[in-house]
């Protein structure tokens, strides 16, 4: 058993560090302008990470889910991350797993970073069920007519395209349909959550595609969206992970300059506990990711089982410590200047999309087996 | 990275389970399970079983007996021992005193301690904490003056384990006053029946009277007991803390608990998979696989590359996990599982009651020694933030 990163890794560690260090850091992002998420968008299809989820016959980096999560930790805190987690791993998924032509062209185009595509699955009704939606796609001639609302598609904003979860009329199986975001019969609505994600709103109303837009259906369906909606969870929590090593190491920063009663807060021995025990918490949640990736390429209901406990896990752990760094700063760590609040509206963000806690515990409950 | 045991290690696994399974000897097992701690007389049998097999001293060099296993290999035994309520042995003699010797004592006291030690015929008690010196070790006021060919010895000593169980004290004690303290220590191989020495029973809150004082009045001990050189035994207790790294966060016993305690909740289906305990059950099985990991991760180090403050992260989380696991069981048994089955029994003979309470009111003691949790993190604050 090794936890070592292989030369690769290390390098794309290493190319990560820079570019949320040079590129796309706090004060990039405090200071940017309306044409900011465009140039770390191309940033990331110049790095090849927009290719890192899919194989490499389907054009991408060849990306292993250990490979995937460990950018993720790396870039967490970042503007990058929301449009890897939403508009590059999670469609990638989804695409990676339909053998039609329409799929592998919109895959390539996504790869070459001149299409944004989103994953709209939930919906608001149906807290964080995906199974048997109610988005219904009603055969009309050779073509599918699309009719339902779905709720906060995550990303980096403004996608092109979009995954689509429906239920067949017919037969009442799940379909994967890829639509234009601009379609007839398509109205988008745009959000900003809290800490900068976007997400984005979707009624169809009589939206008719042809049948090419079918790109997954039934069974294969229902399995692709479980296991790309599972690995997009692991991949959140290297995030999480990667926002609560910052969080820590900022903290210490602080308390070593901050200086009050004459001295710096970092020689007062209740503060240095306090930061040792978000070590203490951001150690155990990063040894989840592992649990969670050696699961991965096993039974898919143990894979299952991992992910929603590191889901778990990651996420109580997450609020602890990025909630502690923000009060351990004092007041400027309650302002949107200083870094280390980001990091906290973070956690709090990403606790409560693909699952919160008690639905993933539930799960955890639901996948144990008496043995 | 390869986040699996290899073939080798997973048959090893079965083959200590298959181990287990077919010589624990069952009462040995019901005992542990129940009560625990089991004094040296209700741990012979057993003893002897395993000193057949060669795995009573896994943390010895293979030169001196050890099994000759990997630090992986160690972590499941270890593991799958807690699991099966297999009773720790001799813990300070196999565990402290005998790395010690293999690694700081000239041959004489190897030939004669050794052996003896790893087949449970000598057994040490722990000689270092005192009432004035405990996460302040290094403060301890016992001393050894040299007279002639002994050491003469004044002082006291606290907290100290099964001391009426033991042959010999393992005694850190002050040899040289004038230096500073941490290089002014020395360790002993003191004998228990001594003259001078006195153990008084200490009564602790979860019923047993298994630690003690020990008042030492001009007791003699040979010099040639003087385990390696004079004044240096602060860098041995140092030497422990490193070994110790590979501590395996007290994860056989969590998972031993975890299964009684999954035992203990409702049956149901799927609607009653949530209850408030199962939720709490669930969400403790997360945190002992969070621990896991976090365990492998520091065993699967190569070992000059190990972080002191995963180390000492590990045996915060694992007390504190601990604690949980026994209200836990404690609410899942109600009212009966108060009962303290040690009210009456004096400890010092044999002990065949005990419940569950008294089990857990001991791990309330977790957070306090092996290293007060306090100081593991101003370990972690000093080796990764200072």
């Amino acid at each position: 058993m090794d936890f070592e990163l292989d030369e690769l890794q290390q390098m794309v560690c290493a190319t990560a560090a820079r570019f949320v260090e040079e590129v796309d850091n706090f004060h990039a992002r405090r200071t940017a302008d309306d044409a900011y998420p465009a140039r770390i968008r191309a940033a990331l299809a110049d790095m090849g990470w927009t290719g890192i989820a899919a194989a490499e016959e389907d054009g991408g980096f060849g990306g292993r889910a250990e490979d995937i999560v460990l950018l993720m930790q790396e870039t967490g805190f970042s503007s990058a991350a929301p449009m890897l987690l939403g508009d590059v791993i999670l469609p990638t998924l989804l695409l990676c797993a339909s053998d039609l032509p329409a799929a592998h062209s919109a895959l390539g185009h996504l790869i070459d970073g001149t299409l944004r595509i989103a994953f709209a699955g939930y919906e608001s009704e149906q807290g964080y069920r995906l199974e048997q939606p109610r988005t219904v796609a009603r055969r009309e001639g050779a073509d599918w007519c699309l009719a339902g609302a779905k709720h906060l598609a995550f990303g980096g904003g403004r996608p092109d395209q979009m995954l689509v979860t429906a239920r067949i009329e017919e037969n009442g199986q799940t379909g994967l349909f890829l639509i234009d975001a601009a379609g007839a019969g398509v109205a988008t609505r745009e959000h900003v959550l809290i800490d900068g994600m976007y997400a984005c709103d979707v009624t169809l109303n009589r939206h008719i595609v042809d049948n090419a837009a079918l790109v997954l259906n039934g069974q294969a369906a229902d399995a692709a969206v479980g296991a790309a909606i599972d690995l997009a969870a692991l991949c959140q929590c290297a995030a999480i992970v990667g926002c609560m090593d910052r969080a820590t190491r900022l903290t210490a920063e602080y308390l070593k300059v901050r200086e009050q009663f004459r001295k710096p807060l970092a020689e007062f021995q209740a503060l240095q506990h306090r930061v040792s025990d978000m070590f203490i918490a951001t150690n155990d949640a990063r040894s989840m990711l592992f649990a969670a990736l050696a699961a991965t390429d096993g039974p898919a209901h143990l894979r299952a089982r991992a992910i929603s406990a590191c889901k778990v896990k990651v996420m109580d752990a997450a609020g602890a410590v990025t909630g502690e760094a923000v009060h351990l700063h004092g007041g400027i760590g309650f302002t949107k200047e200083y870094e280390v609040g980001a990091l906290y509206q973070r956690a709090v963000v990403m606790k409560r999309l693909l699952g919160d806690r008690e639905y993933h515990l539930a799960r955890v409950a639901a996948l144990s087996i008496r043995d | 990275m390869h986040l699996h045991f290899n073939d080798e290690d997973l048959a090893f696994r079965e083959e200590v389970r298959a181990f287990l399974q077919d010589n624990l000897p069952p009462d040995t097992a019901a005992l542990e399970a129940r009560r625990s701690h089991l004094r040296r007389a209700e741990t012979r049998q057993w003893f002897d079983i395993l000193y057949r097999k060669g795995w009573t001293a896994p943390n010895w060099p293979a030169a001196y007996g050890g099994p000759g296993w990997s630090p992986v290999q160690k972590y499941i035994f270890e593991v799958e021992y807690g699991i099966a309520n297999a009773p720790e042995l001799s813990v300070i003699a196999l565990g402290l005193v005998g790395p010690l010797i293999c690694e700081y004592a000239e041959e004489a006291m190897k030939a004669r301690f050794l052996e003896p030690m790893r087949r449970g015929d000598i057994y040490f008690c722990q000689g270092f904490s005192e009432p004035q010196a405990g996460s302040d070790l290094a403060s301890l006021r016992t001393s050894a003056v040299r007279d002639g060919a002994d050491f003469v010895v004044n002082g006291q000593k606290t907290w100290t384990s099964h001391a009426a169980d033991a042959d010999y004290m393992i005694l850190l004690c002050r040899t040289d006053t004038a230096a500073k303290p941490q290089l002014g220590m020395s360790m002993f191989l003191l004998p228990m029946n001594s003259s001078g020495i006195t153990v008084r029973p200490i009564e602790s809150i979860d019923g047993h009277r298994s630690v003690n004082e020990v008042f030492l009045d001009n007791v003699r001990v040979s010099a040639d007991l003087m385990l390696g050189e004079e004044n240096r035994a602060w860098s041995y207790t140092k030497f422990l803390l490193d070994n110790e790294r590979t501590h395996n966060a007290y994860l056989g016993i969590l998972k031993r608990y975890a299964r009684r305690i999954r035992d203990l909740l409702p049956d149901g289906g799927p609607e009653a998979a949530l209850s408030p305990y199962a939720a709490r059950y669930h969400t403790l099985e997360i945190d002992i696989m969070a621990l896991e990991w976090s365990v492998l991760r520091v065993i699967a180090t190569k070992e000059n590359a190990v972080n002191p403050a995963e180390a000492s992260a590990l045996k915060v989380r694992g007390s504190e996990l601990l604690l949980r696991a026994g209200e836990l069981e404690l609410d899942l048994l109600g009212p009966a599982g108060l009962i303290d089955t040690t009210a009456g029994v004096d400890d010092v003979r044999f002990d065949v009651s005990g419940g569950i309470v008294n089990q857990h009111m001991y791990w309330r003691a977790s957070t306090i020694f092996g290293g007060a949790n306090e100081i593991q993190r101003m370990i972690i604050w000093n080796s990764v933030f200072r």
